[in-house]
């Protein structure tokens, strides 16, 4: 019985998530704002130097020359907002389903509950990207308003025939591989975090970070084992669909092993 | 009907909490469950809604195990627990997410409910006292029209009129296909409404009669008598337990019988006995 999924029953546990949520995921947005806001005009960047303190840069030229070496990919890792938001947000259901018995005795059944969980991290998490590539292009494009012009005649007047200015700088946005590294990481990262609060009855976060550290260990001396044993190797320097094919098997493994464990982890406690 | 087979449980494996115990508590009564502190009446209800899972025997609700949580099983019981869990919504919200999840959910009876225990719909719950948190956990419970309801210490924090409000709700609430079990310590709250008694003690189900049965074995008076199986000391002199071989009607005294039962556990050895004689 417990693994039936009815829409009605999973739609009610997602407007729990939304009604106990709503006003933090109203705030994000804000949030990501402020975050970037801080990024840009955090005291000694070239920003700061520019708008706060222009004495900095003795001329336009000092100002456009650092405007084109200073790299700013960091700021996708504002990014990492998302996972704390997450956190903040489900941590709260994911206790009541250790301790709850209102939680426990509510006719929702732990299929629900998952689907219901992963919904509502992955939505989130998906919007919340979303409002980030947003402002991103909005602050680039109007970065790109403000120096752009001034940039390429920079580069010409210093005898660059072809002008052409690096992505990593402020005038361009974070490019789709980047954000698509992070978006994998914040996937990959969100089982573990459901695993972590369920999987040990008592102090289940602790004991499940020290589970892993202990996992990585043995993994590491496992792998420096083999590479002292190893007397040959082989390397094979493939690319194209099957590595990839092989990437995307692995990770799916992973997150159907890691959200099962947790679906089975769930499994009518003892209240 | 729920149905206890040979229940044992224990926590910890050398302090058993309830040890063989059987039981049928059918349909159209309201149980009170009495028992000491810490004999196991909250834990003796968790295993009948399967919050905990028995160490031997079973626990069966109209073919149910409770331990599995079915869904149809859970659409079906409510459970009033002493501490109240709620989210810290508004009550309409609360009512707006949950109802839909009781398949006989009676919105107007929440509404009618929760007015006569003079609670405002639109109030936040975490900015609801204990008391009228518990009122709302209280006519939430009712509204669901559950055919099991649990109720553990269901009058605690609830002011004096919300107490006999809360009685003339529950006598109105009983119905031939709805059982229901209130625990408590406040047993003047609710003796009116209890019709079937179980007391748990020293890890078994030491009584489980119907108050009717009682009545007719036992009669409650005051003065001295010397043939009296239990006697305390009131303000209006002694208040006495004896047997009803003559068929006396009196007002069952919950509170001195189980005094009584607490005192002196032989006091049910002499019932059974004197019961056994009437049989004969």
């Amino acid at each position: 019985m417990n693994k039936y999924l009815r829409i009605k029953r999973l739609a009610i546990t997602l407007k729990e998530f939304w009604i106990s949520n709503r006003m933090l995921v109203f705030s994000f947005p804000l949030m990501i704002l402020l975050c970037i806001a801080i990024f840009y005009l955090w005291p000694g960047g070239i920003f700061y130097e520019k708008w706060v303190n222009p004495d900095t840069f003795s001329s336009q030229d000092a100002w456009l020359n650092a405007l084109l070496t200073t790299h700013t990919t960091q700021r996708v890792l504002i990014l990492f907002v998302i996972p704390i938001y997450l956190v903040i947000c489900t941590k709260p259901t994911l206790d009541k389903l250790n301790k709850s018995e209102r939680t426990n005795l509510t006719p929702i059944t732990r299929l629900e509950r998952t689907f219901g969980l992963t919904l509502f991290a992955i939505g989130f998490t998906c919007l919340a990207f979303a409002c980030f590539i947003l402002y991103d292009h909005v602050i680039a494009a109007w970065f790109n308003n403000l120096y752009y012009e001034e940039a390429i005649r920079y580069l010409e007047a210093h005898g660059n025939l072809y002008p052409k200015i690096s992505d990593r700088t402020a005038l361009y946005p974070i490019s789709t591989n980047i954000l698509g590294v992070a978006f994998m990481m914040i996937i990959l990262f969100l089982p573990l975090y459901f695993l972590s609060l369920v999987f040990f009855r008592k102090n289940s976060f602790i004991l499940f970070l020290g589970l892993l550290v202990l996992i990585i260990i043995t993994l590491v001396f496992f792998l420096r084992w083999l590479l002292v044993q190893e007397t040959s190797s082989i390397s094979i320097p493939i690319k194209g669909f099957f590595p990839l094919t092989l990437n995307i098997l692995l990770v799916v493994g992973y997150w159907y092993l890691a959200m099962a464990t947790f679906y089975h982890k769930l499994k009518e406690k003892e209240i | 009907m729920i149905a206890i087979n040979n229940l044992s449980f224990h926590y910890k494996k050398d302090i058993t909490i309830f040890d063989n115990i059987n039981a049928a508590l059918s349909p159209g009564h309201i149980y009170g469950l009495l028992g000491l502190n810490g004999v196991g009446k909250t834990t003796f209800l968790k295993l009948i809604c399967g919050l905990l899972f028995p160490k031997t025997g079973t626990v069966k609700i109209n073919d149910f195990t409770p331990s599995n949580r079915e869904v149809t099983f859970l659409s079906d019981i409510y459970f009033v627990t002493d501490e109240v869990d709620l989210p810290p919504w508004t009550i309409a919200n609360f009512l707006d997410i949950y109802a839909p999840l009781y398949p006989n959910f009676d919105a107007s009876y929440f509404d009618d409910i929760l007015a006569a225990f003079q609670v405002d719909r639109s109030e936040k719950i975490k900015s609801l006292s204990y008391g009228q948190r518990k009122k709302v956990n209280i006519t939430f419970a009712l509204a669901t029209n559950a055919n099991f309801l649990l109720m553990d210490e269901p009058t605690n924090g609830l002011d004096i009129p919300s107490k006999t409000q809360f009685r003339k709700l529950m006598a109105r609430h009983v119905s031939p296909d709805k059982t229901i079990i209130i625990s408590t310590h406040q047993i003047r709250d609710i003796h009116q409404l209890i019709d079937h008694l179980l007391i748990l003690q020293d890890s078994k189900l030491v009584l489980d009669e119907s108050l009717y049965e009682l009545g007719r074995k036992l009669k409650f008076q005051q003065g001295t008598y010397a043939d009296a199986l239990y006697s305390e000391i009131g303000l209006n002199g002694n208040n006495n337990i004896r047997s009803n071989i003559d068929g006396e009607e009196s007002l069952f005294n919950i509170e001195l019988f189980f005094n009584a039962i607490s005192t002196h556990p032989d006091l049910l050895t002499k019932l059974a006995n004197s019961s056994l004689q009437n049989h004969e």
